[in-house]
């Protein structure tokens, strides 16, 4: 038995009659990618054809894919992915990644087409020779335990009914920020009025221990499987409970006193004052006391009727929201694997009910094999900016390229080859992007029609019929233009901060190309609208699809098919610094570097998505959670660029 | 109580109707007809480990899925498929097969209250507003079906179409019972208690193995009785030439469901308050203005 397989199998025997049934039931695999869809697509991979569904949740998916690259902690919350796959599941790895907290991947592949094709066959075969082990455990990495062991000792006085969900959701979670916020609330954070950060693990009565031990029956994986569950505030009537609320046994039924008291205490769950709970403990005193009153079934309170509960009474002392109600505190990551936003975003949203009171995106930092490669080569450095951003390479390569030049003061020399590459990686980055837009949306044909066509141009990049009949057939959907509008509009005041097709949609005429000699000479002009909100930027997008596939052929028409212009070579006692700008699919990205004897010992990189992150929260409070995620999306934020 | 060979027929095309929904659901997502996938599906879920939320409420997580199963069967035991096989001829057939989908919004809020998560407690709110949306609609479009009957027993609602079908008699009622009829399967463009790209899955997240399959299974009992409601109120029930009663109701449903899931393909998710508002606005009395015109007929 590998040891592999520990962590994958489910606990049993692996009788022939499963054998049989993995063998020829057992085969739609779903598949769920790290660090996203939209990296896998950039970087060739077709799932479909290897005969592969995606899953959109962990719960539903059998493999984990990891591809690269990752950022810092995109391996621990991909752990806490895995731990939450029901068994039987495989963990497989394309290229050379660190997967720390992982276990061993059970699937080794190169990170090619070729490689995905074989994993379906490959996994067909594992399942079915070990899909059930005896020595099965769950998968509880010494982190998450570490998380979950926290949360039930902050202990939970109040109790009341559930209120607090946080945190620990399917889409992914921020294991890191989690433990943060455990560190923070042992210091006293400033209240935060506006928004409701209630992180309701503080609050928690301390569960007993023992229902939350790893437990080696399948049917109970709940630790490692729910290690990241909401910490339920249980009552404190059932605090006699507890083992039978978690007890192993499913069919396990409470005794009926303690479902009363449950339900009945779960009843008032109206928002709780956690807020006040996380750092003014005296004052959670006080307000205990109506509710600790209320929730006593059949407790008689100062003339009310026995067990009303007078709503009025309950929420007078809690946290309102703008529009006056008092409505469910809740905080949840929507990232970094959420379906439909960029894979690898950490975002993480404050709720109140499910309007969004505040966004907070975390930038990750590049792996640290990446980071200490500094000095490079200069030859080297191009391809390694390229590498940063696996969305679009080519506009990092062309930057780096450029900038590289300038420094080593060589003439600027004409790059037709690169700049179609540029263009036409523009219209593969807006399809790439359109495609998880539509998941957002919840457009089934949006999502499917580009991904075929996506397909398609990867194929044969010089189909214009292709793309003007989608970008026409796109603009014709009904119901799409009234959905989008007044949807992600930008404040006046914050506009300037707006970069690429964001700022363009807004009336902001600014693109890079226009400074550039080639392109001033086949006449680019760009594109621009007067409408700030995601249908605007929808709307450039597509344009920008269409201009660049003429621009592609004004720029072939411009001179012969020369070969890339080799990069100069490197002589040993080049220094200086040079400055480069380029209009990559986001926006406009500049790059300095610093050249010392034929090496780059210093860049700097500003990259659009930096700029909308730092924007984010500004315009997305105060907005229906379903329109907050289609503004996030709607930007276009590439996790890759905005490593702080 | 007709005979039971009738209502074995009855069973296996109901049993058949549902797996068909199976097949046409992928094949409006795939654009393939997969015969053997559903059973696939059903293996593999199966197969899978069943794992509980930490700390989840035991009697509503237990629950959800079989009341969600229960209440669309329910619903479906009052609808006759032809005119020996009236099934339960309950006298207030139309109201009872309004209080049984009441229980679809029970099952759900449960489902998504029970798994202590964000997402599933989002999804089951959403669709309590969903249901105020819906409601209105679902309800009096039945109520002008019944105007015409006089009675609320479904054999004679059929019969009452006898000289033309209630889509024709009441167009208005059919457009309202049918896009009622999405948002109470949540189908597309009203998921918004299971939407991927908002809630990660929602309310049916975080059920696994046997529980989610009775989740999946329900929904598409749901639709098939959702689908039998129109085809029995609206599109004449059994009434046809030269087929046997049951098999133009059967085929009747399949076509009715088959554009149910075609219909959402094309149309983006709206906020649900946007749902509300034209629930309320123009719906419900465009509802009522059908109620007054099949008065209006009725009376002529």
């Amino acid at each position: 038995m590998l040891s592999a397989f520990v962590f994958e199998a489910r606990a049993g025997r692996l009788s022939s009659w499963k054998q049989w049934l993995m063998k020829t039931r057992f085969q739609n695999f779903k598949v769920f990618v790290v660090p996203g869809k939209d990296v896998l697509r950039a970087l060739g991979l077709e799932l479909a054809s290897a005969g592969l569904t995606i899953a959109r949740n962990p719960r539903e998916a059998d493999i984990l894919l990891l591809t690269g690259p990752l950022l810092s902690g995109l391996a621990e919350n991909a752990a806490v992915i895995f731990a939450q796959m029901p068994r039987p599941r495989l963990l497989a790895v394309m290229g050379e990644l660190d997967i720390a907290p992982l276990p061993a991947p059970a699937i080794r592949l190169p990170l090619t087409q070729a490689g995905l094709l074989a994993l379906r066959p490959e996994a067909c075969r594992l399942l079915t020779a070990q899909g059930w082990a005896p020595e099965a455990q769950p998968f509880a990495p010494a982190f998450i335990e570490q998380v979950i062991a926290g949360q039930q000792e902050k202990g939970d006085h109040k109790g009341s009914g559930s209120m607090n969900h946080s945190a620990m959701e399917p889409g992914g979670m921020d294991m890191e920020g989690m433990m943060k916020d455990l560190d923070r609330s042992g210091m006293k954070p400033p209240p935060d009025a506006a928004a409701l950060p209630v992180h309701g693990p503080h609050e928690h009565h301390s569960m007993p221990k023992a229902a939350d031990k790893p437990s080696g029956e399948e049917t109970t994986n709940e630790p490692a499987a729910d290690g990241q569950h909401a910490h339920h505030t249980m009552p404190p009537t059932d605090t006699k409970e507890p083992p039978a609320a978690d007890s192993p046994d499913p069919g396990h039924h409470q005794p009926h006193a303690a479902q009363a008291g449950h339900e009945h205490s779960a009843i008032p769950a109206g928002p709780m004052p956690h807020t006040e709970g996380m750092d003014m403990p005296d004052m959670m005193g006080d307000q205990m006391k109506p509710e600790a009153g209320a929730e006593m079934p059949g407790m008689d309170m100062s003339g009310m009727d026995m067990g009303f509960m007078s709503m009025v009474e309950m929420t007078k002392d809690l946290p309102r929201s703008a529009d006056g109600l008092p409505m469910e505190a809740s905080e949840a990551a929507f990232g970094p694997f959420f379906p439909g936003l960029p894979g690898g975003l950490n975002l993480r949203l404050h709720l109140d009910g499910d309007n969004v009171t505040k966004a907070v995106i975390t930038p990750g930092q590049p792996d640290q094999s990446r980071a200490d490669r500094l000095p490079l080569p200069a030859r080297e450095f191009a391809p390694w900016l390229a590498g940063l951003d696996p969305l679009t390479p080519a506009a990092y390569h062309l930057l780096a390229h450029r900038a590289l030049a300038q420094a080593m003061r060589l003439p600027a020399t004409a790059a037709l080859p690169q700049l179609i590459a540029l263009e036409q990686e523009r219209i593969a980055s807006h399809l790439n992007w359109l495609i998880d837009f539509g998941v957002t949306i919840g457009h089934a044909w949006l999502q499917q029609a580009a991904e075929h066509l996506y397909w398609q141009l990867r194929q044969v990049p010089d189909q214009p019929a292709a793309v003007t009949a989608f970008v026409r057939q796109v603009r014709r959907l009904p119901l799409l233009r009234q959905s989008l509008t007044g949807v992600g509009q930008i404040p006046a005041p914050l506009l300037h901060h707006a970069r690429g097709p964001v700022a363009r949609a807004a009336g902001i005429s600014h693109d890079a190309r226009q400074l550039d000699p080639l392109y001033q000479q086949v006449g680019f002009v760009p594109v621009v609208r007067a409408e700030n909100n995601v249908w605007g930027r929808l709307q450039v997008r597509l344009q920008e699809m269409l201009q660049s596939q003429e621009l592609v052929h004004r720029l072939a028409r411009l001179g012969p098919a020369a070969p890339t212009p080799a990069f100069p070579s490197t002589d040993q006692a080049a220094a200086g610094t040079g400055r480069a700008t380029v209009e990559t699919p986001r926006g406009t990205a500049t790059l300095e570097v610093a050249l010392q004897s034929g090496q780059v010992t210093a860049y700097t990189l500003h990259a659009p998505s930096a700029r909308h992150v730092a924007l984010v929260n500004e315009f997305v409070r105060e907005q229906e959670l379903g329109d907050a995620l289609k503004t996030i999306a709607s930007l276009d934020i590439s996790p890759w660029t905005i490593t702080a | 109580m007709e005979n039971p060979l009738t209502l074995l027929v009855v069973l296996l095309l109901f049993g058949g109707g549902v797996y068909a929904l199976a097949v046409l659901e992928y094949w409006s997502v795939a654009g393939q007809l997969a015969w053997g996938r559903p059973a696939r599906l059903v293996l593999h879920l199966l197969l899978k480990e069943e794992i509980r939320p930490r700390q989840s409420d035991t009697v509503l997580y237990e629950t959800a899925p079989v009341l969600f199963l229960a209440a669309a069967a329910l619903a479906a035991a009052v609808l006759p498929w032809s005119a020996d096989a009236p099934l339960l001829g309950l006298a207030t057939g139309a109201l009872f097969v309004n209080a049984a989908f009441a229980y679809v919004m029970v099952a759900m809020l449960m489902g998504g209250w029970a798994v202590n998560g964000v997402y599933a407690m989002l999804g089951g709110w959403r669709f309590l507003g969903q249901l105020i949306a819906y409601s209105m609609p679902l309800v009096m479009a039945l109520t002008a079906t019944v105007m015409r009957a006089e009675s609320m027993l479904p054999a004679r609602i059929v019969t009452s179409q006898l000289e033309l079908w209630n889509i024709v008699y009441q167009p208005i009622g059919f457009g309202l019972f049918y896009l009622a009829a999405l948002a109470l399967a949540f189908l597309p463009p009203f998921d918004f208690p299971v939407a991927a790209g908002e809630l990660a899955g929602g309310v049916w997240a975080e059920f696994t193995g046997a529980r989610l399959l009775l989740f999946r299974l329900g929904r598409l009992l749901l639709i098939m009785t959702l689908a039998l409601t129109v085809t029995v109120f609206f599109l004449g029930g059994w009434q046809g030439p030269w087929l046997p009663g049951f098999a133009w109701t059967f085929l009747k449903t399949l076509l009715v469901a088959a554009s149910f899931f075609g219909v959402g393909r094309y149309l983006p998710r709206l906020r649900y308050d946007q749902m509300l508002e034209w629930s309320w606005k123009y719906a419900t009395p465009a509802a009522l203005v059908n109620i007054l015109w099949v008065g209006i007929l009725l009376l002529l």
